[in-house]
């Protein structure tokens, strides 16, 4: 049944990379992202404390370097930062960086006409 | 207590209290205070470019950010700075009945503690008026004036002279001084809240320099201060019962907040079996150091540890007897902070409601029923559409931060 | 063959059973002293020989002596001639009576002096004495050593561990509590690295407030002893804290350490406070790529404290719940006053709790081998 659902969230001119758009759906709400041309759907609910994760700044990651206390920045605009205690996902998956086993729910995007969905909800 | 429901039919409608939160920041802006400041400080320190004296600043800082980013108001001042998004933040959404406001700024300097007086005492005259006073029409807020440690006998005096004030909850000192906390210079100090009935705060201000400086050196990460905090509220703790502190001053109350609690019990068992073995020497502490613990102090919850086994915290925590001594606490606007909801979740069926709001109305005298307000239509409206809240305000729009990169 | 523990055989408080049954423990922690000041001089090289130096007694914070407990020694090591603790076959007599049959010496040096070079050479005067005096004694109890090393020394400490390659008496380093750095700075890396070539674990010990110590808690220096007794112990966790966000772990996976002032009581909760941090700070520090306590048991160990440990009741569930069976090792403390006989150490825990505290974390840890 649910495989039947999609909600309309814009047009894909109105999200370009870079940017996110708020789903006003359900209890919590749904970020809608564009990732560099991407499509994602994260549930604007923290699974570590129940934060409006989608309200956090999308960022990169920051990685050890070949040599000690050498710091690298990865993936650029791939992340996303709870607003509240600042754990990081990304966002093509939900998974935490630092703990595997926390994961912000996620959703199907699809674009369709020049219309972006999120499927399911 | 009386376990009716939330709202009576009959004369004016009360609510039940279900939460008190033991610790949130706004924010004192020092050009607010300024003229509140006796001479001849203000002369010397606070007519013009208040922006070139720096209050607030940090050492150890979370590397992200040190308040919630849904925290910046719509006004665009700093979290905690608007009373009104605070209120709609804090009683609405949280869900908070109570809330003990502890201003962190200006924070304490220690170089002049003339000057901390001065300074302070200017905080509480204007925390009166906004905070506690047109801020206050709910009466649901209660200020934490504050007083230099290092300055006892003009600490005692501006502690008596806010005794009886309806919205003064406490006062608020800062563990990491330079000197245990219990040793007879402060006492005057405890003397006068004993004396007005307020209980006393402890809370970290993470102020940079020299008082930073560990046992062991300075750390470099904010994960090492974070888990090093608790070692203030030991090291005090200990100070405060072995030099006889609640024994000289029996109605004196104390509450630890953002310490920690799950070191309590360890530290607690620790404590009475050095008492027992030299006990010789404290001549002060007639009595084992945990009595004193039961009677006159007091532990927040934030921020909850998070073991592995979440059933472990709960052990931990009938090993302190939380339901007794430990109180919630959200830290908002802070980073760390904990949402009522989710720590409800966290505290056990048994523990929570004496977490939540009874242990803290019992240490505070607080009546466990309130007026109904306002504020309670506007929670019952969020919590029929949450998506109201304050997240519709940054609907549709741009995570800030990608504004900021793209410039 | 070693001499099984019984946990059945003990009766707690029955001053007999005390003084004549045998646990076969292992007593991670035994400082032992210098018959007197002249003793440690002549093993100096000629030109410190004469120097005046701070003495191995405390002077901030001597324990009292008119009331509890009487000063630095145990009322049982006083029975001794001389400094309590200075003569290797009364001090094995007494540990064999606490129930060991082997001990780790771990004698005081100095704490942190301003003198690099005094310091390692007070050291390595002591590393001597210890072999020379203790380590070649045939006792009763069998002695294994350590190497006190001036970590503020790095190039003076690798020597000396150097010195010591080969000689399997020694079954750890040893550095002090105070320190002016914590020891997950970089500055200490290539001593570390050295250490943990040599497969040798690093022990930390307060060394007493006579050398250049800062204040012994972070608000500053409480009025009495008994809360420097309470309180000193913690501040192992800015070493280990340090430790691990520094990734000294990672980068020397065979790096162990051992806290032997106590404070394991409260090592838990310090530690989940910086698992809680570490997913939102790790940006600072993303070459620590576990939780800090998953370095624990790998990593470290924590001598026990006759002042730490639940009432009784709840020892079971303390003891699963702070992991006691894995990191935490009986050490006497001989002959300070606190010492401490292995029956005396969590009565009521578990069987198998106390065997792993008792022995056989220790045999473990330190690898140690059976007596040929």
């Amino acid at each position: 049944m649910s495989e039947q659902k999609r909600t309309f969230v814009c047009h894909v001119d109105d999200l370009p990379p870079g940017t996110m758009k708020f789903l006003p759906v359900g209890k919590q709400g749904i970020g809608v992202y564009n990732v560099k041309g991407d499509f994602y759907a994260l549930s604007n609910y923290c699974p570590h404390r129940g934060a409006p994760l989608c309200l956090g700044p999308v960022s990169g990651e920051v990685r050890p370097g070949d040599e000690p206390y050498e710091l690298t920045w990865e993936r650029d605009q791939e992340i996303v930062r709870c607003p509240w205690h600042g754990w990081e996902f990304e966002i093509a998956t939900g998974n935490a960086l630092a703990l595997k086993n926390h994961k912000a729910r996620s959703w199907p995007v699809t674009v369709e006409d020049g219309s972006v969905y999120v499927e399911g909800v | 207590m009386t376990t009716s429901t939330a709202v009576r039919q009959e004369a004016a409608p009360t609510v039940q209290v279900g939460v008190v939160d033991c610790d949130v920041h706004p924010i004192a802006p020092l050009a607010q205070l300024a003229p509140y400041v006796a001479e001849p400080y203000r002369t010397r320190h606070f007519m013009k470019h208040l922006e070139e004296i720096d209050q607030n600043a940090s050492l150890y800082t979370p590397p992200a950010t040190t308040t919630r980013d849904d925290s910046i108001p719509p006004s665009g001042g700093a979290p905690g700075s608007d009373s009104e998004f605070l209120r709609r933040q804090v009683l609405v959404e949280a869900g908070v009945d109570y809330a003990f406001l502890i201003f962190l700024q200006p924070k304490t300097k220690f170089y002049n503690p003339e000057l901390d007086s001065a300074l302070f005492a200017a905080h509480n005259e204007w925390m009166a008026g906004t905070w506690l006073g047109e801020h206050n029409g709910h009466g649901r807020y209660r200020g934490s004036i504050r007083v230099s440690a290092h300055d006892p006998l003009a600490a005692a005096r501006e502690i008596d002279r806010w005794s009886g004030h309806p919205y003064v909850g406490q006062v608020y000192i800062v563990p990491e001084d330079p000197s245990p906390l219990g040793q007879p210079q402060f006492h005057p100090i405890y003397a006068a809240a004993e004396r007005a009935g307020l209980p006393i705060a402890m809370h970290v201000t993470g102020r940079p320099g020299m008082y930073n400086l560990t046992p062991a050196g300075f750390a470099a990460y904010h994960m090492e201060t974070f888990a090093q905090w608790p070692q203030y509220f030991m090291a005090n703790l200990t100070s405060l019962l072995f030099e006889g502190v609640f024994e000289k001053f029996p109605g004196l109350k104390m509450v630890m907040v953002e310490g920690g609690f799950t070191w309590a019990a360890p530290i607690l068992w620790r404590l009475d079996k050095i008492w027992e073995r030299l006990g010789g020497e404290l001549t002060e502490c007639p009595r084992r150091p945990s009595d004193y613990v039961r009677e006159s102090i007091r532990f927040t919850t934030q921020p909850i540890e998070e073991p592995q086994n979440p059933m472990d915290l709960l052990k931990v925590m009938d090993w302190l007897d939380a339901t007794r001594l430990l109180m919630f606490s959200s830290d908002y606007p802070h980073y760390d902070f904990d949402s009522p909801a989710w720590a409800k979740g966290r505290l056990g069926r048994q523990r929570r409601e004496r977490i939540l709001a009874g242990n803290a109305l019992d240490f505070y005298g607080l009546p466990a029923v309130r007026p109904r307000d306002a504020n309670d239509d506007e929670r019952d409206r969020f919590l029929a559409n949450p998506l109201s809240g304050t997240i519709s305000l940054v609907r549709d729009t741009k995570p800030r931060y990608f504004a900021e990169q793209e410039d | 063959m070693w001499k099984v523990y019984d946990p059945m055989s003990v009766t707690v408080g029955n001053e007999s059973v005390r003084t004549e049954t045998v646990l076969g423990s292992i007593d991670t922690a035994v400082h032992p002293t210098f018959t007197s000041d002249a003793e440690l001089r002549q093993y100096l090289p000629r030109a410190y020989r004469d120097r005046p130096f701070p003495n191995s007694l405390r002077y901030l914070y001597s324990p009292p002596t008119g009331v509890a407990p009487y000063g630095s020694y145990s009322a049982e090591a006083r029975q001794a001639a001389g400094t309590p603790g200075s003569d290797p076959e009364l001090a094995a007599e007494h540990l064999a009576a606490y129930g060991s049959d082997e001990a780790i010496l771990l004698p005081l040096a100095r704490g942190v002096l301003p003198n690099l070079d005094l310091g390692t050479e007070i050291c390595k005067a002591i590393n001597t004495w210890l072999a020379e005096r203790w380590l070649s004694a045939a006792t009763e109890v069998r002695y294994h050593g350590s190497i006190r090393l001036n970590p503020l020394d790095v190039e003076g400490s690798i020597t000396e561990l150097e010195r010591w390659a080969g000689d399997d008496r020694m079954v750890q380093v040893s550095v002090p509590l105070e320190a002016h750095l914590p020891y997950g700075h970089r500055v200490y890396h290539r001593l570390w690295e050295a250490v943990a070539a040599s497969g040798l674990p690093v022990a930390v010990r307060n060394d007493g407030y006579s050398g250049a110590s800062f204040h012994p808690t972070p608000s500053g220096f409480p009025r009495h002893y008994a809360e420097f007794a309470a309180l000193q112990q913690n501040n192992y966790i800015y070493h280990l804290t340090s430790l691990v966000a520094e990734g000294v772990f990672e980068r020397l996976p065979a790096l162990r350490w051992v806290f032997t002032d106590g404070g394991f009581d409260v090592m838990l909760p310090l530690m989940w406070r910086m698992d809680m941090d570490w997913p939102i700070t790790r940006v600072e520090t993303p070459w620590v790529p576990h939780l800090p306590s998953e370095y624990l048991r790998r990593h470290v160990r924590f001598v026990t404290s006759p002042f730490e440990g639940p009432p009784d009741d709840i020892v079971d569930e303390w003891s699963g719940i702070w992991d006691a069976g894995s990191l935490l090792m009986y050490g006497s403390a001989y002959p300070m006053w606190m010492s401490t006989g292995a029956r005396d150490i969590l009565p009521a825990a578990l069987a198998e709790v106390r065997d792993r505290v008792l022995r056989g974390t220790a045999e473990e840890f330190f690898a140690l081998r059976p007596r040929s």
